[in-house]
């Protein structure tokens, strides 16, 4: 009799968040009767599509050992800037070119202070996030509010609504096209393998003859231009832009990685992972909304389920992706 | 690498005491300082309270308000209230959604000598004067107007609320949300509030929240926002599912309210096909009520430390009873609009 508590160990946590789903869809089917509707599951998928084209990048940065906490405040500030050019008469794909461009000057940025200069992720990002989030105010207030609707083209809305077929939102199949990307970056590519390595490793994958560097202002930049992108379509969907949409995105982000099984410190992750992560966050979230369970409990509820996650993870085996 | 960073120290310095003698000059300048503490910087209305209250206490007083964001956060609305005592302002407006902190803020500038006066939520000790915008008749006034617009439309359809609030303030349930439901009730008693979630003021965060709402409850038809950022995400959502469409102001999925009176409601409310139908708010006469009380206090016509009530009224626009040229008229004099809000209304419809 040792004393200490032994949980169940997996050889890999996909198992377990399978497994959660799968009682989370069982619970929520029983007490809600809206629930198991295709249309409830288009709003979760909407819920949690930014997440995951976010999280997608995010998700190898976490792998390399690095994180990203400007995410967010590259969302909304990409929001407001596409909504000021578009009100100031830019055609809306020049617009959304730029804006992408704009987005991706703060990863590159980021990964330039993070790979190059070797400043603490957490630090470098939250810089990063301050600047990013200051401009999205800066630009709605030379706009002359705190967020940007009116004088916005009739089309703004059509990219963030727009129903492939008349039935799928375009944004569902945004995220099946880049979770295919990042499955086969992953699996199939350099990057990929070299995202591993340096999270396993920093100084022998450099010695092993690894761009560092160049690796990490890649990642830095895909999960900026995701972010950017995403927060294209976020303010297309709404209508309108404001620079606060972000708050907390980052959050998410670190808690659908995390729960999908990618390791904080480094060389263990994937997008499945990222997936099944995202699920779980959606879920919980239209669960207690459609039960009307007040706020409070849901914070505590987020809150519970990660560390449910952590201590599901420290009890997996070590078994890379 | 020493060179850099000594060019870097020596700009910093400059630029710092171009930007401090600037400053003083721009302090001796005026009679008096007054801080000014905003709820949030966020919001279109606190915005334009503060915008508001700069140019009102200069014409009017010849004194420079100072504002730091309250951050809608105790932490930074404390922070904002010590920052300003340490530099000796003459006085100070706060917009706090706390009571108690609103209280702790009172005693901590009394303790300094310098007075207060609080907007909206009636701080716990009330031992400093206090604006109170008047929202309570308003939100049962839109609340009774929206039901009686649903009925007139469905009168066979029982109503189903759904609102969205901030959270944690208590006194929004007596001047917005329940006040809101006292007003349907007033029209049908059996009207039902089927859930009241955290919008978190966030349009985004409140679209999602109605999109699982509408999934869980179909058959809501009045959705209340406590502010219109909320009542904006609300008819996004429900926009999405089809939703979010009147007749010609007359309802046909359901009427949504919000709260502020900003341009990007008023533009909303004024499309005769769209059902963001009411709200309410006040900028000029509120912001001008802090001032006018605080340089009261600064003065010595009202005394720092004695509980007065100065109440300003938060007028209602909706579709059926206001008409353009005063919604025109209400964002020119408290949001600085500068557009045109029938050819703006008009723009948003195409």
């Amino acid at each position: 009799m040792t004393g200490k508590l032994r949980l169940p160990r997996f050889q890999s946590q996909l198992p377990i968040l399978v497994g959660i789903i799968v009682i989370m869809m069982i619970f929520l089917t029983i007490v809600s009767p809206n629930f198991l509707k295709a249309q409830n599951f288009s709003n979760i998928l909407l819920k949690i599509g930014i997440y995951i084209l976010i999280a997608s990048a995010a998700n190898l940065i976490m792998i390399t050992g690095n994180l990203d906490l400007s995410v967010g405040a590259v969302l909304a500030f990409s929001g407001i800037l596409h909504a000021y050019m578009c009100k100031h008469g830019i055609p809306i794909p020049l617009s959304i070119l730029i804006t992408c461009l704009a987005a991706m000057t703060w990863g590159v940025f980021n990964g330039f202070t993070v790979g190059k200069l070797r400043i603490v992720p957490v630090v470098a990002t939250l810089g990063t996030m301050y600047m990013a989030e200051g401009l999205a105010f800066l630009i709605a207030r030379w706009d002359g509010g705190t967020n940007i609707m009116l004088g916005l083209p009739g089309a703004y809305t059509r990219l963030g609504r727009y129903m492939l077929f008349g039935k799928i939102p375009i944004i569902i199949v945004l995220v099946v096209i880049v979770a295919a990307i990042f499955l086969f970056i992953e699996k199939k590519t350099k990057l990929g393998r070299f995202s591993f390595a340096i999270g396993d490793n920093r100084s022998a994958a450099e010695l092993s003859g690894i761009n560092v560097t160049k690796v990490i202002i890649i990642l830095y930049a895909l999960s900026a231009l995701l972010a950017g992108f995403s927060g294209i379509l976020q303010s297309s969907r709404v209508g309108l832009a404001a620079p606060n949409v972000g708050r907390m995105m980052e959050t998410y982000v670190l808690i659908v990685c995390v729960l999908g099984g990618t390791k904080m410190s480094g060389g263990r992750g994937s997008i499945i992972g990222v997936l099944l992560g995202a699920a779980i966050i959606g879920l919980l979230e239209n669960g207690l909304n459609l039960l009307g369970i007040e706020h409070f409990y849901q914070e505590v509820a987020r809150g519970l389920l990660l560390i449910i996650a952590v201590i599901a993870q420290k009890n997996s085996k070590s078994v890379k992706s | 690498m020493k060179k850099l960073l000594l060019t870097v120290l020596v700009l910093i310095i400059g630029l710092g005491s171009v930007f401090a003698a600037g400053e003083q000059e721009d302090a001796t300048e005026y009679d008096h300082v007054i801080g000014k503490i905003p709820y949030t910087f966020e919001h279109a209305y606190h915005q334009s309270v503060c915008r508001e209250i700069t140019e009102y206490a200069a014409k009017m007083y010849n004194t420079k308000a100072v504002i730091i964001d309250g951050e809608s956060s105790a932490e930074a609305t404390l922070a904002a209230v010590e920052n300003l005592i340490s530099q000796g302002v003459d006085g100070i407006a706060l917009h706090c959604g706390d009571a108690g902190l609103s209280a702790k803020a009172v005693d901590m500038a009394h303790a300094a000598g310098i007075p207060m006066v609080t907007t909206l939520i009636r701080p716990e000790n009330m031992t400093a004067p206090h604006i109170q915008p008047q929202e309570t008749p308003s939100s049962i006034y839109m609340g009774a107007e929206a039901a009686r617009q649903w009925k007139a439309a469905h009168p066979n359809t029982p109503i189903k609320v759904a609102m969205l609030n901030f959270g944690g303030i208590e006194q929004v349930w007596d001047m917005r949300t329940g006040a809101f439901m006292e007003g349907v009730q007033s029209v049908d008693p059996g009207a039902e509030l089927v859930t009241m979630l955290n919008g978190q003021g966030s349009t985004v965060k409140s679209m999602e929240i109605i999109l699982d709402v509408l999934q869980s409850d179909p058959d809501v038809n009045l959705i209340f926002g406590a502010n219109d950022e909320m009542a904006l995400g609300a008819l996004a959502a429900c926009e999405q599912l089809g939703r979010g469409v009147m007749d010609n102001g007359v309802p046909l999925t359901e009427i949504i309210a919000g709260l502020d009176a900003s341009s990007a409601a008023l533009v909303k409310i004024f499309d005769p096909n769209c059902s963001f139908k009411l709200t309410h708010g006040a900028v000029k006469d509120i912001a001008r009520a802090e001032v006018d009380t605080v340089m009261a206090m600064i003065n010595g016509e009202i005394p720092m430390d004695e509980y007065t009530e100065t109440r300003v009224l938060s007028p209602t626009f909706d579709f059926w009873n206001t008409t353009i040229a005063e919604g025109q008229r209400h964002l020119e004099t408290n949001f600085f609009y500068e557009g045109d809000l029938e050819a703006d209304v008009k723009a948003a419809m195409k």
